[in-house]
Formats: C-alpha cells, structure tokens, sequence
C-alpha cells in the first residue's frame, strides 16, 4: 500500500512538473560549434549550471531530475550539453565514436555557459556536476575561478569502485570538501536514492545559501 | 443436259468426309490458337500494367525507405561531427557509419555534402561530386553516374534548422528491390535506369526513365503449352480416329463393296468369270452387304440353275434337231455337223477316217410291195442291228430313205472292214420275216478309208464310199466292198453337182426340162408323135443327156428316173401342155417295167388323155434282161393301148433272140445304125439288110439320128415308117408341126409301103 501511495505521490509530483518544462536553448560556443541548453528561469538571486557525464547530455536521467527539483524549488537552471565536436548534439555519443574534443574545448564551453547564465542575471551560481560532469565542474573552476560561483556539488565523482572511493573520500575531506555517502546508491543514483540526491543538493545549497 | 450430281465412290465420299473434318479440326485449333494468342496478349497487357504498378509501388517504397535511412542518418550525432570537424572522415565512413542501419542504402555507398553541396574530402568514387539538382528525399537520377544507380540525399540540420551540410548515398536498386521481396510481375535483376534519364524520377515520370523486364510468366506459360497439348492431343486423336475410321470404310467398306458391285456388273454384262462367281461366294464384313450378296447368291443360284435347265433343253433340241424322228438315229444334219467337227480336228493333225455307207437292196420294191409301215420296220430294225454291232461312241446316220452312214476316225482299213463285215453278219443273222416279209432282207455296205485334211470336204470320202457301194451291189458280190485309199476314183460315182442336180430333180420333177422332137410319119409327113426328151439343168446350162443317164445307170436310178419323168408328164397333160391329137413318145427303161407304181402310172395315161396316142420306147437293154419277166407288163400295156417301140436299137447288138418274146411293134433305129444305111460299103450293106430283115419280119421301123435331106431320102426309100432328127425337128420346149425342108422331100413319093398302120396290121397277123 505503502508503494502504491509512492507511485501516486511521484505521478502527483510529475504533474506539478510539467509546466516547470526546460526551455531549450542554443549558444553559438567559441569554438565555432553550436551549443544546446536546457534553460529555466527561476527566481533572481540564485541559479545553478548542472554538468552531465561522460558522453552524456543535459537532458540524461540522473541529472533531469536534479534539474527539475532545483526549477521546483525557483532556482534558475542551466544544463548544457557539451558538444564533444559534435554541433547541437542531442544524443549521448557513442564509445566507439571519434573523440576529438580536449577537456580544455569542454571547460571552455561551461565557461561560456556560465556567461551567458551570469549575463541574464541568474546572481550567485551555483556548479553541479555528476561524475565526469563533477571533474570537468572542477577543472572548469580551477581554470576561470569566479566570485559569482557560490558552490560546487559532484555527484557520485567519484566511480563506482568501493577501494577507490574509500581513498579518495578522505582526500576530499582532507582538501576541505564536505562528503556526503549514499549508502547502496548506485553511480547513476537510480531509483528513490534520486529522491535522496535532491534532498541532499537542496540541503546543500540552501546551507551554502545561509552562510 | 443431264446435271445430275456426280456418283461417288464410298472411299470418295469418306475421304472428302475425311477432308472436311481436318479442315474443320484445323480450324477449330485455329481459333483456339487465335483465342490463346488474345489471352496471351490480355495476359501480357495486364500483367505490363501490374508490372508498371507494381515497379512504381516498389520504387517509391524503395525511395520512401531509402529516405528514411537517410533521415536517420542525417539525424545521427556522428553525421553533424564529421561535418564540423572531417579530420578521419575516410576512418568514419569506413567503420563508424557500417555501424548504422543503413539496409536500405546499399552500404559504404554514401557520403557528405557540405552546407554549399560540396562532397566532403573531394568524393567517393560512383557519387556525384556535388550535390544534384533536385529536391531532397526523392530518387535523383545523377548525369554521368553508373546508370545501376539512383541517388538520394537528406539534408543535416544544425541547431537552427538550418542544414549544416548533406548526405547522400547510392541507392543499388537491384539490390533493394530484392529486399522487398514483392515483386510478381518484374525482374529485379532486369530493372535499369536508361541512360538518357536525368534529373528527378518521381510522379508519372518514375518508370519512363527505367527499362525493366517482365518476370518469367510461368504460371501462365504452363498453362498455356497445357492448353497446346491439349489441343495438340485432341486434335490428334480427332484425327487418328477419323483416319482410323476412313481406313475401316476404305478397307472394310468401300472396298469389299467396289469389288462386289464389280461382281455383279460382270455378272450383269454376262462375265461370267470363275473367279468372279468366287468372289462373291466369300462373306461381307458388313452385315447389310452380307444379305444383299446372300441374296444375289441366291438369285444367281436360280438363275444358274433355270440357265442349265434351259442349256439342257436346248441341248435336248439339238438332238432332236440331230436325230431322225422314224429310226432315232443321227440324221443328215448331224452327219454334217459331226464331219465338221472332224474336220476341225483334222486341221490339227491330219487324220484317217473310215467312212460306212449301208444301203438296204431293194428298199424301194419293199416299200411299195409291202407298204411304207413295213418298210419303216425294216429301217427301224437296220438301225437296231447296227446300233447293236457297234461301239457306243460310233454313230449312225440316216443320210436319207434307206441310206446309212457312219464316221470311224482314227480306224484303218482293216478296222473298218471288220467292223462292216459284223454288220454284215449281224444284218443277215436278224431274222426279217417276222415283219411278214416273204424275201430276205440285204443291206449292202460301202467302205472308205481315207486321210482328211484341213482343206478337205466330204466329197472325195463320199465318193470313194459311193464307189465301194456300187461296187457292192453289183451281182455276186459280197455285199461289202472297200475302196482303198490308193484307188482311183470313178468320177460318175463322185458325188458332184451334176449328181446332187440330178437327186434334186428326181425329188422335185418340175425341175426336169421336158424337150419335144417331132416324130415324123414319113407316109404323110406328118409330125405323129413328139419325143419327150428329159433334161437336167445344171445352173445355167443343161447336163448332157449322155452324162445325165451315164448317173442314172451307174446309180441305179432307173426307175426313179421314169418315176419322176411320169409324174412331170401327168402334171404337163393336166396342165394342158399337149393338144389333143398329138402323139407322145416316151422313153421307159426295161427296168421300170417291173415296178408296178410305174405301170399303175402309165396305165393311168391313156385313161386320162385318150385324145393322146403314145409310144413307150423301151430301152434296148431291155433285151437283155429275161424277156419273159418283160412280157407280162408290155402285153398289158398294149392292151391299155400303148405302142411299143424298142429304143436304141442296133446300138449293142442285142440278142434279137428276145426281141420275139417281147410285144414290140416299132424299132427305133439307133442313130450310129441310121448313119450306117447311107454309106455303100459293107456296114452299110448290113444295115440296110438289117433293115429290110426287121421290116419284114413285120416291125415298123424309125429312123433316129436323120441330119439331111439324102438320110430322109434314104430311110424312106428303106420303107421306115418314121423318122427323128434335126433334119425333121430340132428337140423344142413346145410341140412342133412344121418340118420346114423336110416336107418338100416328103411331098414327092407317097409310098404305101411306109404306112405304119398297114405295118402294124401285119405285125398283129405275125403275133
């Protein structure tokens, strides 16, 4: 009964999200490729740009629904989709598929993402990236550090590997980063651990906000 | 004008039956042939128009596909990549993009455009080099490509609609076509887009650009050489049965039937060949022919059998017509017919033939002695006797009155005497008597043998068995006689004309020439008595009188002679032929003095005609036969008031030792004595005594033989009380008075003494 309640409740919300639907925007990038956006105007003061994964789009599952709470809550969002060479890409790209692009081409890119979030007054902003998303967010900070950046959020940046999180997980913390571990969350934080995310970024951001 | 329809043959009829019938099989498989053949083109037509429909379906499913890969190319991220950035645009064709689905395209045959239409890298070979003109997502017909070929291209949208550049690719159509697996009425394989096809292929357009080939209509191509079989079959065995059928007719029918009509024409026209009679005798093979044959079979059975019947009776006439009816022997006819046939025979090879001729002695004094039934008797039981005596295939002819004959071929002389000498036998053993006859009965037989030819006639044989007759007649002999093959012939016994002339006068005695020759009284001249002289004639002329009696008495015909001269005579006075007062002198043989029908006769002339005074002159031979046989007749007949003269006389100087027994009261002078009184030496001497001797012996002398006045003179002087010749009166048809010179000779010296009727009364005192 319990998870019939649950399927209604996510239908309920579903709907409630449907007018909150992204907008689709198109950036000329530097590089002379055309950049594509998932774009929604929240409330002024506080933004946020999401960064998929590795060879993913703006629009992959894990990153959507980040996507849609923090619309939900009135945050103004922008998730781009790296081009990876590829001009107005939609689709994931494939593995065996010529990988020309170079990290910098991509940090370039958010770059240009997050001006163009800045220009429209979006206010602080907030970087949110999921795995591979979560690096390019860092290398990207590390190569255009900028006061107009409250935060930075990786999720699941670290693989999957239990060894290699457990050493890395001390590291961040060490570095000064604050590590939060879903327990038995997959790497892509299917299922309800997706609700838990949300939950989580939100407390995050609003905890960020305060301070 | 006859327009009948020609009269055919049953074959005729069956084989123009035959005609038709292929004729009309022939047609009909014409126009099925014609029927299949618009089917074939119906099928053709329709099966064009669904290949047309169906090529054009194929096609724009094939572009229709052929786009949608493409679109889906087109929408592809690595499709966007390579046209921003183509660095291992070779490496992408090659590996990244036979990846994708592109069954509809035909594999590597595909490439990029840039956004001004511009192959990417410089092309691949067998694609347009830059983009044709024309829209996008139809089939293109590039100028210059492989004409296998057809191009499609789809543009690639960047971010803002707008292309960002193209793809294209190769549509194989063979190819693709085979994948849709739906095409019944073209050749996949057959399909190619003409050269001269440029530029979009769509709409109506779409097919005209392509040649294309039929599939293979099998369904309907079985179907139709099933059809053609079918026909073929049928019309075959149509055919075969109908030549089977005309063959039976012809065989079975026709032929049987033209032979048998044949049969009976031939019977009809009188044919009647063996093997025609054969032939019909075998059966029909058709029932209603077999009853018509049984039933001629029939009919020309009676009809043979009324055709024997009637062979038979016509053989039986014949025989009667061959046979005597009083004896049932083989008649003259037949004698004849059958010495023909010998004849016929001999002209193969020569032959020897014995020819017996039987004549019956005395037949005539029998018959009229005893009467014709009794003689009939007499010959029927000739007949039996030799009937008996000879061999069945001998025959006997009765060749007329007591006359019988019979052919031997192949007999010799010995053969046939011996034969004749049984008859003989056998004649004289038969006892006569019991037909109440009172003398025997002899039959004398005459036998020749000779060798016939071709060229022969019976004459020769007859005469030889004619002779041998004669032979056997005469007294003291044995009643047969042979003449043999090396004897000659006595030609008065040959059967000639003269003889056959002769037989036909005794027959027919009208046919006798009667002469009259005065005898002159030479007291007063006057023509007393006419000489009635018989005479034969022979065609044209008259037999010899001499030859004439030569006949008469070599065939002892005598008394037929006198016979038939008598009834000639009472035939000419009951005619009126004779005036009365004239006196006849007619000649009589001695011999006929014993045959009473001729002295019945001959008393009968003085009783009919006593207006006549006539004169028998009696042939000298009289003298030899015994006088007192020749009395007893002669006294008669000078009582019933003939006179009597004895003829020829001094011809053979006859015992005139008879010449007293016999009641004569005239001489006549032979004409060799007449001529002998004339002359003055001892002949003449002699004869004149001899006159004078007789005249005074009291017999009234006639001269016969006076030629001239001195022989007149001379005879008178004699005292001959008559006188006879040319001088006087040449032999005439009619009676003659006149005596022209003669009477002046007469006129001068009436002599007492040569008064005949001064004779006669003395005579009568000498008696």
């Amino acid at each position: 009964m319990k998870t019939v309640l649950r399927v209604l409740f996510a239908a309920l919300l579903m709907l409630c999200a449907l007018p909150l639907r992204a907008q689709t925007v198109h950036l000329m990038l530097p590089s002379g490729l055309e950049g594509r956006a998932a774009y929604h105007a929240g409330r002024p003061g506080q933004g946020a740009v999401l960064l998929h994964g590795f060879l993913q789009t703006g629009d992959f599952s894990t990153l959507r629904q980040l996507y849609d709470g923090l619309a939900e809550a009135g945050y103004t969002v922008l998730a781009p989709t790296i081009t990876l060479g590829v001009p107005d890409r939609k689709e994931n790209l494939d593995c065996g598929s010529l990988h020309l692009n170079q990290i910098d081409d991509e940090a370039a890119e958010v770059q240009a993402w997050f001006q163009w979030l800045t220009r429209r007054g979006a206010g602080p902003v907030y970087a949110l990236g999921h795995s591979y998303g979560a690096r390019l967010m860092i290398i990207w900070a590390s190569a255009h550090p900028d006061d107009r950046v409250r935060g930075l959020l990786g999720v699941s940046l670290i693989g999957a590997d239990p060894n290699l999180a457990r050493a890395w997980t001390g590291r961040l913390e060490k570095a000064g980063a604050q590590v939060t571990v879903l327990p038995a969350a997959s790497h892509f934080m299917n299922g309800l651990h997706q609700f838990a995310l949300l939950d989580w970024v939100l407390a995050r951001l609003r905890d960020t906000g305060r301070s | 004008m006859n327009r009948r329809a020609p009269q055919l043959s049953l074959t005729e009829w069956s084989r123009r039956l035959f005609l038709a019938i292929l004729l009309a099989v022939l047609g009909v498989a014409g126009w099925g042939l014609e029927q299949l053949r618009t089917i074939d083109q119906e099928v053709r037509v329709h099966r064009t128009e669904e290949a047309r429909h169906e090529l054009r379906s194929a096609l724009l499913s094939v572009q229709s596909q052929a786009a949608q890969s493409l679109h889906k190319l087109a929408a592809w991220n690595e499709t966007r990549q390579q046209l921003y950035d183509p660095g291992y645009y070779h490496y992408w064709l090659a590996d990244r993009l036979t990846q994708m689905d592109t069954a509809a395209l035909s594999g590597r045959a595909v490439q990029l455009y840039d956004r001004l239409g511009r192959a990417l890298d410089g092309g691949l070979p067998g694609l347009p080099k830059t983009l044709p003109a024309g829209p996008p997502n139809v089939l293109l017909a590039p100028a210059g490509s492989d004409e296998r070929h057809l191009f499609i291209y789809a543009p690639v949208a960047g971010g803002n609609d707008k292309p960002i550049g193209y793809i294209g690719a190769q549509v194989d159509l063979p190819h693709a076509l085979s994948g849709l697996n739906g095409l019944t009425y073209t050749n996949p394989n057959g399909l190619h887009l003409l050269p001269a096809a440029t530029g979009v292929l769509s709409g109506t357009a779409l097919l005209d650009n392509f040649r294309y080939q039929m599939a293979a209509d099998t369904d309907w191509q079985s179907l139709r050489q099933r059809i053609l079989n079918t026909y073929l079959g049928l019309a075959l065995v149509v055919l075969g049965g109908f030549l089977v059928q005309f063959l039976f007719i012809h065989h079975k029918l026709a032929r049987p039937l033209k032979h048998f009509a044949e049969r009976i024409y031939r019977l009809n026209t009188g044919d009647r060949e063996l093997q025609a009679v054969q032939e019909l005798s075998k059966p029909m093979p058709l029932a209603e022919l077999e009853i018509v044959r049984q039933a001629l079979q029939g009919f020309r059975h009676r009809l043979s059998e009324a055709y024997q019947s009637l062979e038979s009776r016509n053989a039986a006439f014949r025989d009667q017509a061959r046979r005597d009816a009083m004896t049932g022997v083989l008649n003259r006819r037949a004698f004849e017919e059958d010495w023909n046939a010998l004849l016929e025979q001999a002209s193969a090879r020569p032959l020897t033939v014995a020819l017996l001729l039987f004549d019956c002695d005395h037949f005539k004094a029998i018959n009229d002695t005893y009467g014709h039934g009794t003689g009939d008797q007499v010959l029927k039981a000739i007949c039996y006797v030799l009937g008996q005596v000879m061999r069945s295939v001998d025959h006997l002819y009765r060749l007329g009155g007591d006359e019988f004959a019979t052919l031997l071929p192949h007999a010799d002389e010995g053969q046939a005497m011996r034969l004749a000498q049984r008859c003989q036998r056998a004649l004289e053993a038969h006892d006569f008597r019991q037909y109440k006859l009172k003398e025997a009965v002899s039959v004398s037989i005459g036998v020749a043998v000779d060798d016939i030819g071709r060229t022969d006639d019976l004459t020769r044989l007859q005469a030889r068995a004619d002779t041998a007759m004669y032979r056997a007649k005469r007294p003291g002999s044995a009643r047969v006689h042979l003449h043999g093959k090396s004897e000659a012939l006595d030609s008065t016994l040959v059967a000639s004309p003269e003889v056959s002339a002769l037989y036909r006068a005794l027959a027919d005695p009208t046919r006798f020439q009667f002469l009259y020759q005065p005898v002159v009284r030479l007291a007063d001249g006057r023509a007393e008595y006419h000489e009635v002289l018989t005479r034969v004639r022979l065609g044209r002329d008259v037999m010899r009188p001499e030859r004439f009696f030569e006949i008469v008495r070599n065939r002892r015909l005598e008394k037929d002679l006198d016979l038939a001269v008598l009834t000639r005579l009472h035939q000419e006075l009951a005619a009126g032929a004779i005036p009365p007062g004239d006196g006849l002198a007619v000649n009589l043989f001695a011999q006929s003095l014993a045959c009473t029908d001729i002295l019945t006769m001959l008393l009968e002339l003085p009783r009919s005609h006593p207006g006549n005074p006539f004169l028998l002159e009696i042939t000298e031979h009289a003298l030899n036969q015994e006088g007192a046989d020749l009395a007893a007749p002669m006294h008669a007949l000078r009582e019933a008031g003939f006179r009597l003269a004895l003829d020829d006389f001094g011809k053979a100087y006859s015992p005139l030792g008879h010449l007293a027994e016999l009641p004569v009261q005239y001489l006549k002078v032979d004409p060799a004595l007449t001529r002998q009184l004339h002359r003055d030496d001892t002949r003449g001497r002699m004869a004149t005594r001899f006159a004078h001797l007789m005249r005074e012996a009291g017999y009234v002398l006639m001269a016969e033989g006076v030629e001239s006045a001195p022989q007149l003179e001379r005879v008178r002087t004699l005292g001959f009380g008559y006188a006879q010749g040319y001088f006087l009166g040449r032999p005439a048809e009619n009676l003659l008075h006149r005596t022209g010179a003669a009477a002046s000779v007469l006129a001068g010296t009436p002599d007492g003494q040569n008064d005949p009727d001064a004779v006669e009364e003395g005579h009568q005192k000498t008696q």
